[in-house]
């Protein structure tokens, strides 16, 4: 087995037994469930807010552990010198974050599974007739994950702070969701004010554009729906974005020294 | 290094998929952040949720009106909400001191008394957060023209969706019910909400009229078949409750 | 091994400068000074030196953890971040750490898939391996149940999974009672028995009185002193002490 699968599934392993894992699921349970008291406020439209509550919910509990584990995995393995004892193997340091980045990608994709099987048993009791739309939604949250997760990635090695790689990641994955308006505003201020419009400008050419997946936040625009979704482009701009900052996190690695 | 390349590589790439997206439209009008609920707007917003935004804005809207009327000036006050009725008492018979019902007969007549004001207002913020989102608008329209009396704040709340959402046929449908509501043809109104009880969006609200519009006019059956649709599918426990107390006015 | 090789481990004129800059300011400091170490077929070789004397930055250095500043590293003639020469390195660190959850069977079994181990034949290595560091009735069970002395085995078992020839030890015996102490030093001498080279760090002098053919002191980054059995019968510790006292050898 190469080394990226067996590294892969040892995260994976090491993720399914975690306690912070578990506990994320739980809380899920227990959000999910409060959605359902939310929806009751919303009398006939109590399953719209179960579905938009739902998709929010995995995605920031998706978001949370896989960013989590991002920003600690190599830092906690530098930490206890487990680092030593795969490094000073025939592992290619590149390879080892991508091993790691594969079992990110495994454990995230799970834990939204398993959350939005209860999240679609819900809906189904509660009459909601199923639509295709809702697995690309789920597709794009999760892309939107692991754009993210690979931000947090390089940040961890970049910053050597899991706290700083966090909070810096939270906010980037916050300002993704704004990139429309920040455009807007680049556009209708930039020519007054340049100078001020210039550094918000810069930011809006390198960070993810998140709104690009949000189907979850679009889900009954005619026009959107109609042109198909575009899950190719998803694909590509995901992928690129996430070898990416895998890259410049495996260029940082490669010199990195212990 | 990593960091200027990175940026560098992301640059080329938001550029060559910028390329393939629709223009930015030229007045969106999404973040407008109002007094109240600003900071959870943005906050939902930067979490890409601006559906849910909406979502709470309706709970908010469907709360207000659902809670105690406000006074009107120089008037005594009106009945506490929830004597009779549970959750979203919307101006029904058992809700207000006085007379509750419509009448399109008469429709100069204020319905219920309560005001409101807040009620279109918030209906096209709804809008602004979610111009797709017609049952905010439909609701509040609906309230507005039948209940409240106010048909032109209705008329004003369909022309802002319409702005939204030019391609939503709800909104001329209503618009239509409106104008008959205010020439006072009950016949007319009702023909024209047989249409649109059809839709699976169409709010509660708008059936419970319906129904009660064939009771006034004496079509009993088909009253009973309105009822008995709202205490099916209706996921609104006072609108259910009022739909049992109706069959069992029709003997049904 | 290639054959006629002189060294298993050969570090020659090697120096190690750590540069660190904080907030504008750099702070500069020798890890090694032009260390000519070299650790022969077969033997076992101790490093003792004080704290900060660059033991493990010469343990780092051999692994490839560390880039020299100048001089040369060479594992069996090739440089350490060779996958050929790391396939023949193998590496206890300090303390080493295992997920709690995990058994040792599974820890080896990930080991020995990274080290390229055919799967086929890796759960019987496995078993033989925890056989010889005598773990064979603990391998189904969870390593936070383990004490210290049998994490250390554990350690010692990842790190002659995969047969290398050279095993290369960070304080294994750091924090071992005398009994465990005693099983571990019996464990190493059966692996070099069985032809592995070893290299040891250790801050105890009786261990590698014992264990040891030879042993290097290091004092300030240097390779102060080399001695061979017979030249400590009189007592290691007075060599050291000798050596390492300011005013001691250079």
């Amino acid at each position: 087995m190469s080394p990226v699968l067996v590294l892969a599934l040892n995260s994976w392993v090491e993720n399914l037994r975690n306690r912070f894992f578990a506990l994320t699921l739980a809380f899920a349970g227990v959000v999910l469930y409060l959605s359902m008291l939310l929806g009751l406020l919303a009398c006939d439209q109590e399953v719209r807010v179960l579905l938009d509550f739902g998709l929010g919910l995995i995605e920031l509990m998706g978001l949370v552990g896989a960013v989590y584990c991002a920003a600690t995995v190599v830092l906690r393995e530098m930490e206890t010198k487990t680092v030593y004892m795969i490094l000073t193997r025939p592992v290619d340091r590149t390879r080892y974050l991508l091993g790691r980045f594969l079992g990110l990608m495994l454990s995230a994709g799970a834990a939204m599974l398993i959350m939005s099987a209860a999240h679609l048993m819900i809906l189904l009791l509660k009459g909601w007739d199923f639509r295709t739309v809702y697995l690309w939604a789920l597709l794009g949250v999760f892309l939107k994950v692991l754009v993210t997760a690979s931000l947090a990635m390089f940040l961890a090695l970049l910053a050597t702070s899991a706290l700083s790689a966090l909070s810096i990641t939270m906010i980037l994955w916050s300002l993704g969701h704004f990139l429309p308006e920040i455009r807007l505003m680049v556009r209708r201020f930039g020519s007054d004010s340049a100078a001020v419009m210039a550094p918000l400008k810069a930011v809006s050419w390198v960070i993810p554009d998140l709104q690009l997946f949000n189907l979850r936040d679009k889900l009954d625009l005619p026009a959107h729906l109609s042109s198909g979704v575009p899950a190719g482009s998803w694909l590509l701009y995901a992928g690129c974005y996430c070898a990416v900052w895998l890259a410049m996190a495996a260029v940082l690695f490669r010199r990195k020294e212990f | 290094m990593a960091l200027p390349l990175g940026c560098v590589l992301c640059v080329l790439l938001n550029g060559v998929f910028s390329l393939r997206r629709p223009p930015v439209p030229a007045d969106p009008v999404g973040l407008q952040l109002e007094e109240s609920g600003a900071l959870e707007t943005a906050f939902l917003f930067g979490m890409g949720m601006r559906r849910l935004a909406s979502d709470l804005g309706l709970i908010r809207m469907l709360l207000y009106y659902g809670g105690a009327e406000e006074e009107m000036p120089g008037e005594a006050p009106v009945e506490p909400a929830g004597s009779q009725a549970h959750g979203h008492g919307h101006g029904h018979e058992h809700r207000h001191g006085r007379s509750s019902h419509y009448d399109p007969g008469h429709p100069e007549r204020p319905f219920g008394g309560g005001r409101y004001p807040r009620l279109g207002p918030m209906a096209m913020r709804i809008l602004d957060l979610d111009p797709s989102y017609s049952y905010p608008a439909l609701f509040a329209a609906g309230a507005l023209a039948f209940n409240l009396n106010r048909p032109q704040e209705a008329l004003w709340v369909l022309d802002y969706a319409m702005k939204r959402d030019p391609g939503n046929l709800r909104y001329h449908q209503y618009v239509a019910a409106v104008g008959a509501h205010r020439k006072g043809t009950p016949k007319g109104v009702i023909g024209i909400l047989e249409t649109v009880v059809l839709d699976p969006e169409c709010p509660t609200m708008i059936k419970n009229m319906l129904g009660f519009l064939y009771f006034k006019n004496g079509q009993k059956a088909k009253a009973i078949r309105v009822y008995r649709q709202i205490l099916e599918e209706s996921r609104d426990p006072s609108y259910r409750g009022l739909a049992e107390r109706m069959l069992r006015r029709l003997d049904a | 091994m290639p054959p006629g090789l002189e060294a298993v481990l050969s570090l020659t004129a090697v120096t190690k400068v750590y540069v660190s800059s904080h907030l504008g300011r750099k702070t500069v400091s020798r890890g090694v000074s032009d260390l000519d170490l070299e650790v022969r077929p077969g033997e076992v070789f101790g490093l003792l030196g004080l704290n900060g004397s660059g033991k493990t930055t010469t343990f780092k250095l051999a692994l490839g953890l560390l880039k020299p500043t100048s001089g040369a590293v060479r594992v069996l003639g090739l440089p350490p971040s060779e996958p050929r020469a790391l396939a023949e390195l193998g590496f206890l660190p300090e303390l080493p750490y295992f997920p709690g959850f995990m058994t040792p069977a599974e820890i080896l079994g990930f080991y020995g898939g990274l080290s390229g181990l055919p799967e086929a034949g890796l759960r019987d290595r496995v078993e033989a391996v925890l056989k010889l560091v005598g773990l064979s009735a603990s391998s189904g069970r969870r390593m936070g149940e383990f004490s210290k002395g049998m994490v250390q085995r554990v350690g010692l078992a990842q790190a002659i999974l995969h047969d290398p020839s050279l095993v290369i030890l960070d304080e294994p015996v750091s924090g071992l009672d005398p009994l465990a102490i005693k099983d571990f030093r019996d464990l190493l001498q059966d692996l070099n028995g069985r032809g592995k080279t070893i290299l040891i760090s250790s801050h105890s002098i009786s261990e590698l009185e014992k264990l040891c053919h030879r042993v290097g002191i290091l004092k300030e980054g240097r390779l102060a002193r080399v001695l061979g059995r017979d030249e400590w019968s009189g007592g290691l510790e007075e060599k050291f002490i000798e050596t390492v006292r300011p005013g001691g050898a250079p």
